[in-house]
Parts: C-alpha cells; sequence; structure tokens
C-alpha cells in the first residue's frame, strides 16, 4: 500500500514539474513574437538601435524600421550610423535598382520590445546615403524566426522561433 | 574604400584559410595581422573591440570562396551617379 502510495506521489510530482515546464516553454514562445502595423503598403517595426558595445536600453535611440523581404541584407541610412558611430566593420557589393556599388558595413546592436521582454541582437547592416527610410531589416537579420503578413488586418507578426 | 589594407590581406589569404578548415568561421583583421576566427560575427566583433580598444577600424569578415553581394531594391543610387550594371 505504502508502496503504491509513493509510486503516486512521484507520479504527482513529475507531473506537476511537466506541467511547470511546459507553462515556461510556453509563456517564452508567447514572449518571443514580435507585432505591428502595416503602414504605406510595408511591414513598420519600431525597435531601438545603438552601438554594439552599449549594453544599457537607455543609451539606445528608437526607430522605425521597415521588413524587406526582398533584401538579401539589412541597411542603414549613413545619417543615423553616423550620429550613432557605429563601426565599419567591412565592404560589400550591394546590388540595387541601378547596378552594384560597394558599401560600408556597419555592426549595429538592435533591440526590439515586446510585452515587457526586450530581445537583443548584433546584426551587420550596409550604410547606405540613398535610403528612404532609417532602417530596412532584411532577411539576414529575420533568421530564426517565422514572418506572417496579414494584409486583410493589416498586421504583421514575426515569431522568433531560434532563440 | 574603408578597410582597404584589411581586405587586401583578407583577399591574400582567403584560399589559404579556406584550405585550412576555416570556411564559414569569421575572422578579425587589423592591418596584415589576424587576430583569429571565431564561430559567429557577435563573438569576432567582440574579441575585436577587447583586443583593439575603442575607435579601431578592424575588418570582421566571414571566410567564404567569392563575397556575397547584396540585393537590396529599395536602395537607388540618383541618375548623375549611377554605376554601370555589372
Amino acid at each position: 500500500m505504502s508502496k503504491r502510495r509513493s509510486n503516486k506521489a512521484a507520479r504527482d510530482r513529475k507531473g506537476k514539474a511537466k506541467a511547470h515546464k511546459s507553462k515556461e516553454q510556453r509563456k517564452a514562445k508567447q514572449h518571443a513574437v514580435m507585432r505591428g502595423p502595416i503602414e504605406n503598403n510595408a511591414c513598420t517595426l519600431k525597435l531601438k538601435i545603438g552601438h554594439p558595445d552599449s549594453s544599457l536600453l537607455n543609451e539606445f535611440s528608437p526607430i522605425e524600421a521597415i521588413i524587406d523581404t526582398g533584401a538579401t541584407n539589412s541597411a542603414i541610412s549613413k545619417e543615423i550610423a553616423d550620429k550613432l558611430k557605429l563601426p565599419v566593420v567591412d565592404t560589400i557589393g550591394v546590388r540595387g535598382v541601378h547596378g552594384v556599388r560597394p558599401a560600408p558595413v556597419v555592426i549595429v546592436k538592435i533591440v526590439v520590445e515586446d510585452k515587457g521582454l526586450a530581445v537583443a541582437r548584433t546584426i551587420t547592416a550596409t550604410v547606405q546615403d540613398q535610403l528612404p527610410d532609417n532602417m530596412l531589416f532584411g532577411m539576414d537579420a529575420m533568421k530564426g524566426g517565422v514572418l506572417k503578413v496579414d494584409t486583410n488586418r493589416g498586421t504583421w507578426e514575426w515569431r522568433l522561433t531560434g532563440l | 574604400m574603408p578597410l582597404e589594407e584589411e581586405i587586401a590581406y583578407f583577399n591574400d589569404h582567403r584560399d589559404n584559410w579556406i584550405a585550412g578548415g576555416h570556411e564559414g568561421q569569421w575572422c578579425v583583421v587589423l592591418g596584415d595581422n589576424l587576430l583569429g576566427f571565431f564561430g559567429d560575427m557577435p563573438e569576432a566583433y567582440a574579441a575585436g573591440a577587447q583586443a583593439h580598444g575603442d575607435g579601431v577600424s578592424f575588418l570582421v569578415k566571414q571566410v567564404l570562396p567569392e563575397d556575397p553581394v547584396a540585393t537590396i531594391q529599395r536602395v537607388y543610387w540618383p541618375l548623375d551617379e549611377q554605376a554601370p550594371i555589372q
């Protein structure tokens, strides 16, 4: 009898641990979702960016970026790259509308906040002085996630599955 | 062009590094000195910043057989500055 009771207690403990774990996993999964509106037919993402050596949130500047699935690499305007003194670490060719041109590559730390959770990533971005936006969030920065675009509701969702 | 010396050094050594099994890794180069190879870009940048200090430009580049060309269609060049299409 006592053996049966102890087996039941062990099963209960195991069940509670499993439930606790899956609750935490569910919470983490819920938190790793970024959402935003589609404005002027573009998916806009509000994020904070800063120098890669920055670690305090107040050292980051808020900007609005465009999610661009047609861009292989992220891009940032020269004005913002200069303002944040982002370190240049390479030069690569960029194929734009009118051909290929070399462009400096900077390292930038981005912070995306959602429901109290801040997700930080260090990415590279090409510096463009002819960019009509502050920043383009290219496919390189979207790695590790699933992007859903709902043009009926005018919203997009980026679920970070690779964290 | 920024980091011209470092990029020339990278191009001179690229084939040897690939033959040495470093393809896909990230390297850090300052002048004609290789700091090392690293598993990812943030790790390589952090190592370079720690070794070389603030305000010093150094190359952080992935070792690949050819340099990838980025495609960013939203970027345009002014008509009077257009480069020939390659």
